[in-house]
């Protein structure tokens, strides 16, 4: 498995666990989680799509794709890490915007960059979209 | 593949074609069931989907995939991964009938209380299962 994979596996299982605790204050109806359930659940919604579903899916794909037969085997290291880069700064820009009382341009801001990290993403796995041994 | 993966898979399905039905009761005739709770309803399909289908699809899948332990037991414990699967099913169980009963016939927050026990405990359990499988190897 690629070092990309690692880090974005991993940091997918600790975005899971952060979501699953949002997640399951709010189902708990503890009342001082109710007091914040739509922050809560802001926080919940952006960890567990994005930053645990999403970035899971995108770890294996990067690991498990057809490889190219000449090096750089997975495409281009760098534009994976800025991809990654990116992506995980959307992500906590994204996230502070929605645990902030007025999260103003926070949220959309690092829903931006998620946007633009996945596109570097689709760059650099879409030509890895096709049959296995070809070239 | 290995037992639990094939587990983790059919309960997977199995959520996803619960996730459908409770559409299909959402799709009905307002003069039908009208005290049950919609809103309960929706959240129900919407965890049947992202944490009964997809998360035990992408664990049973990471299971049987992810790279082996050079020393046995290969793919680490299974144990854990069986425990985590029926904490996660009854939490998710207990949802479905703790939240329609919360919010639609004012029933008691402790089934809630306790699905969320139930899925947490699952969720660290899978993370503790699949975090030392998530490693670098050399092809």
């Amino acid at each position: 498995m690629p070092r990309l994979s690692v880090w974005m596996l991993r940091l997918s299982l600790l975005a899971l666990c952060a979501a699953g605790v949002h997640g399951a204050l709010l189902l708990s109806q503890f009342p001082p989680a109710l007091a914040l359930a739509g922050r809560l659940r802001a926080v919940h919604i952006e960890l567990m799509l994005f930053g645990w579903m999403v970035q899971f899916v995108l770890g294996v794909a990067y690991w498990i794709l057809p490889r190219h037969p000449a090096p750089p085997e997975r495409g281009s290291p760098a534009l994976g890490w800025t991809a990654f880069g990116l992506f995980q700064t959307g992500l906590t820009v994204a996230v502070a915007g929605a645990a902030a009382p007025s999260g103003g341009v926070l949220a959309p801001a690092g829903q931006l960059l998620v946007v633009a990290a996945l596109l570097l993403f689709v760059r650099l796995l879409a030509p890895r979209i096709k049959p296995f041994g070809s070239s | 593949m290995p037992p639990l993966s094939r587990w983790f898979l059919k309960a997977g399905f199995t959520a996803l074609v619960l996730a459908l039905l409770l559409e299909l009761l959402l799709a009905r005739p307002a003069s039908l069931w009208p005290s049950l709770p919609n809103q309960a309803l929706r959240l129900g399909g919407t965890h049947l989907l992202t944490v009964g289908w997809l998360l035990q699809l992408m664990t049973g899948v990471a299971f049987w995939m992810f790279p082996r332990h050079p020393t046995r037991p290969p793919r680490g414990d299974a144990r854990l991964g069986w425990i985590a699967m029926v904490l996660l099913n009854l939490g998710l169980l207990l949802r479905l009938i703790g939240e329609p009963w919360r919010l639609g016939f004012g029933g008691p927050a402790w089934p809630l209380m306790a699905s969320a026990l139930l899925q947490l405990g699952a969720l660290g359990l899978i993370v503790v299962l699949l975090w030392p499988r998530v490693r670098e190897l050399r092809s």
